[in-house]
């Protein structure tokens, strides 16, 4: 088991933060939660391995991030407006801005928009083994290991996944 | 749509990442609470210590003994103004701080957040400015020679790790924004070669002698840096943000600063292992001069024809067998000792071999 200190866990905060983020951000579907959740993701981990050792530290921070999202899902109703309304209204804008070329930044933005809007519409487990493999580019193995699971099954839960984000899409 | 299809689609939203000051606000946040911690941690030590050394008080008042509630608090509201006024004294924090290192993560956590290579270069710039004030204020220092020479080292590691990484991100940048890039590197990296021959000449030359092998391998990432500039210029001579009389002008300034080298390495030779002139290192080296001079010559016939790709091929060559050549001269005297071992054991021979034979 690896033995860190708090330089090794702000490193650990560097690499991870970003993919933390966009995983959680595709599960909650809003920016501002997003940053709450990741925050709170590391400051727990931290919390929670102070002085104990980890194995794989990315497999941790995103079973913590699956716990808060639990959490926040548990909690959803309490919000006067829906994450989805939030979230459609600035995303498209947020990429909007960010090419050179007005025409070909709309394009690309609203594509992204569409898929965001297509992994939403699947179930959590669907949206997250997703994100996992193909943003995220984890292994199998280590999806495996977070979820507890065997390769196989994860293969196969890849496998729905897709055809159903597929499905969505057409 | 087939799988791959699919898969580039969904790849498309790799490109949302969180926003920059959100990261670096919130490492700044999670780097506090961990001093937090570790306060608190060493605080319960100390208020336990405290409490057995008052222990008297809360047999005879027990109404004045310390209560673990208020202690928590009192921990607490402690710690809290400690992070707070630890986080400032980071950021402030100058070489040779303990705090030092934190002020250096958070530079780096900037540069991690930073979206474009662009802006990695701009934050490089600013972390370098930085760096150059700090040189700066520790070669005026009144401090000791072992003092300085330990926060130059702090000073001096973190300058290499900056001008490399800004020289490797050169290529990376969007061409129009490529000469600006290449300008700011260039510059930075002049500024570093100035600011290190002045710290090296403010400390006395037996202080620490891995300091200056530090300081030699730095004004070599310099010139590194300083040619991946000039490259990046010339790879875009022909767009609207560089002049070409410039380039010339910093070609020309790369030439006579590698003849300079060339120069100073060749009087070396003829200084330092002019006794082993009949050992073929020598011969090797003095060829390699021949093939540096030769070459420079070349590169400046390109400059006056034009050939600037040319003629950075030239200079970047001389700088390979220079680079080459100053690794030689460094276990010359190694291989000259073995050399000569050599050859006394060839004379040797051969005189016991006349002796036999007579």
């Amino acid at each position: 088991m690896e033995k860190f200190n708090e330089q090794q866990f702000l490193e650990w905060y560097d690499q991870y933060v970003g993919k933390i983020y966009r995983y959680i951000y595709f599960r909650v579907g809003a920016a501002e939660a997003a940053q709450d959740l990741t925050s709170e993701v590391f400051l727990k981990s931290w919390q929670y391995l102070n002085s104990k050792g980890v194995n794989n530290p990315r497999a941790f921070f995103y079973q913590v991030a699956r716990n808060l999202i639990t959490d926040f899902y548990r909690q959803k109703d309490k919000l006067p407006i829906s994450l989805e309304e939030i979230a459609d209204k600035t995303f498209a804008d947020n990429f909007a801005d960010k090419k050179q070329e007005p025409g070909h930044s709309v394009a690309i933005a609203l594509e992204m928009a569409s898929i965001k809007k297509a992994l939403q519409k699947l179930g959590g487990d669907y949206q997250e083994i997703i994100i996992w493999r193909y943003l995220d580019e984890l292994e199998i193995k280590e999806i495996a290991e977070i979820l507890g699971k065997r390769e196989g099954a994860v293969r196969t839960l890849l496998s729905r996944a897709l055809a159903e984000l597929r499905k969505v899409l057409e | 749509m087939n799988e791959q299809e699919l898969i580039n689609r969904i790849q498309l939203l790799k490109q949302v990442s969180p926003k920059e000051d959100w990261v670096i606000s919130t490492r700044a946040k999670l780097a506090f609470r961990m001093e937090m911690e570790r306060k608190k941690n060493l605080l319960n030590h100390d208020l336990f210590a405290f409490k057995e050394l008052f222990s008297f008080l809360s047999i005879s008042q027990p109404k004045l003994s310390f209560n673990t509630v208020y202690g928590v608090i009192i921990a607490f509201g402690l710690i809290l103004g400690g992070g707070a006024v630890t986080t400032l004294a980071a950021i402030q924090s100058s070489p040779g701080s303990p705090l030092y290192p934190v002020k250096l993560s958070i530079e780096k956590a900037r540069l991690i957040a930073s979206l474009s290579e662009e802006s990695k270069i701009q934050v490089q710039a600013e972390i370098a400015d930085k760096r150059l004030q700090e040189l700066s204020v520790v070669v005026a220092s009144q401090e000791s020679a072992e003092q300085k020479a330990e926060k130059v080292t702090q000073v001096v590691d973190n300058i290499q790790e900056q001008l490399a990484s800004a020289s490797n991100q050169l290529p990376k940048v969007e061409p129009q924004k490529a000469v600006a890039a290449a300008k700011a590197v260039s510059e930075k990296a002049n500024q570093f070669s100035k600011a290190l021959a002045t710290a090296k000449e403010s400390l006395p030359s037996n202080i620490k002698p891995e300091l200056d092998t530090k300081i030699a391998e730095v004004a070599e990432t310099a010139q590194q840096a300083n040619m991946k500039a000039l490259e990046t210029m010339i790879a875009n001579q022909n767009s609207a943000e560089v002049k070409k009389e410039d380039i010339i002008a910093r070609l020309n300034e790369t030439i006579a600063k590698t003849q300079e080298q060339v120069d100073a390495r060749e009087k070396k030779i003829s200084e330092e292992i002019s006794f082993a002139d009949k050992l073929p290192i020598r011969a090797v080296l003095i060829n390699q001069t021949e093939q540096s001079r030769e070459l420079l010559e070349k590169a400046k016939q390109a400059v006056l024809a034009n050939d600037l790709t040319g003629a950075l091929q030239f200079v970047k060559a001389v700088k390979a067998i220079e680079a080459g050549a100053e690794k030689m001269v460094k276990n010359a005297d190694k291989a000259i000792s073995d050399e000569a071992a050599k050859i006394q054991n060839q004379n040797a021979t051969s005189s016991e071999a006349v002796n036999s034979a007579k």
